[in-house]
């Protein structure tokens, strides 16, 4: 009898033992944030602009680049960076090839405009185009701008003579096709 | 002689009794049951037109159910309540809200009451209240389903970071010994 009772103890025993090792539980969640790195261009039509000074009709009168400008694309961004290995973005520019040899065909990006969030790239001025990469937008972090014209930043291209002196360099000839391109990269 | 022994065993018969204790024993056991042995991922998705954001509207799950056994004393408070607590820092810009079920009714008892939208921390806050004495039943179906669901603090979206993808441990405890 007294056996059996010890018995009943040691069972109560293992049963409050048991209850205090499972009175919580844990499992695991995975949280992953992708990286993001999107550009594209936009407007209200084409994306393809014409440059092209206004011939005089006067004898004797230079051609006039005064109005040789066009605003009518945006850049568009979506952009997700890494605050350890890669904390910000720039966007770089460059063209297909040589401009005209008398002629400067520049561009230069506005304050960001729309209704996106985050932290949004900061204009670096205007940029005269060449076939080497230079940054037109710079600290871009983690953001979006909208997508669509009238969202990002506007695009303003201006052609202009090089100098005064370079007149004689011009030549309708040279009249072609150029590729602008505009890629979103890290800062390393 | 032989009489008389017989009438005294027939007089210890009429008074014998013996002590008959009934022991319910505490009961606090609380488990988490997977489907399908399933890890819990949540990621937003990525945009494909530049210029869009992370899409967070389906960065939810629902594939942990919530298991328990409880055998409460009659006294009053002694109900028990389930807490949830993040183990480690939840990525910055972004909160992890818990949605509980109610009970799928396949155990029996006083199953508790489900709080819904918890925003979960380090901090250990309740999610489900007044458990009394029941169960939910083992295994998946049974108990309470678990919806994670991550939602992007309000103009938070610049300190995102593809560096702070992580894995977070989730922590439930049934309450013991009020």
């Amino acid at each position: 009898m007294k056996v059996k009772h010890y018995y009943i103890i040691i069972l109560l025993a293992c049963t409050l033992g048991t209850t205090a090792q499972n009175n919580s539980g844990k499992h695991r969640v995975n949280i992953n944030i992708p990286e993001v790195a999107l550009l594209d261009l936009e407007s209200n039509g084409t994306n393809n602009i014409i440059l092209s000074p206004v011939a005089s009709n006067e004898a004797g009168a230079p051609v006039d680049f005064s109005n040789s400008k066009n605003n009518s694309l945006w850049i568009n961004y979506s952009s997700i960076v890494g605050s350890n290995t890669e904390p910000t973005r720039n966007v770089v520019v460059s063209v297909s090839q040589e401009i005209p040899a008398a002629l400067n065909l520049k561009v230069q990006a506005s304050v960001y405009s729309g209704n996106g969030k985050g932290n949004m790239g900061t204009p670096s001025g205007e940029v005269v185009l060449t076939t080497t990469p230079k940054e037109i937008i710079q600290d871009i972090g983690s953001c979006y701008t909208g997508n669509g014209p009238n969202k990002g930043h506007q695009l303003t291209y201006s052609l202009e003579l090089k100098d005064e002196d370079d007149y004689a360099l011009l030549d309708f000839d040279q009249s072609e096709p150029l590729i602008v391109t505009y890629t979103l990269t890290d800062v390393n | 002689m032989l009489f008389f022994s017989n009438l005294t065993l027939g007089q210890d018969q009429h008074i014998a009794h013996n002590n008959v204790r009934i022991n319910i024993p505490e009961v606090a056991l609380l488990d988490l049951e997977p489907v399908n042995g399933s890890t819990v991922i949540l990621s937003p998705i990525s945009p494909t037109q530049a210029g869009q954001a992370l899409d967070f509207s389906t960065s939810q799950n629902s594939s942990i159910w919530l298991n328990y056994s409880s055998i409460v004393s009659a006294s009053p408070g002694s109900e028990r309540t389930i807490t949830a607590m993040v183990e480690s820092e939840i990525p910055s810009g972004l909160k992890l809200k818990l949605n509980v079920a109610t009970d799928a009714g396949n155990g029996s008892g006083k199953t508790g009451t489900p709080l819904n939208g918890v925003i979960l921390s380090s901090q250990a806050q309740p999610i489900i209240n007044g458990i009394g004495s029941c169960y939910t039943g083992d295994g998946t179906n049974n108990g309470h389903l678990l919806t994670y669901i991550m939602e992007l603090d309000e103009d938070a979206y610049g300190s995102l970071s593809f560096d702070m993808s992580s894995t977070l441990n989730i922590v439930y405890t049934i309450s013991e010994g009020n």
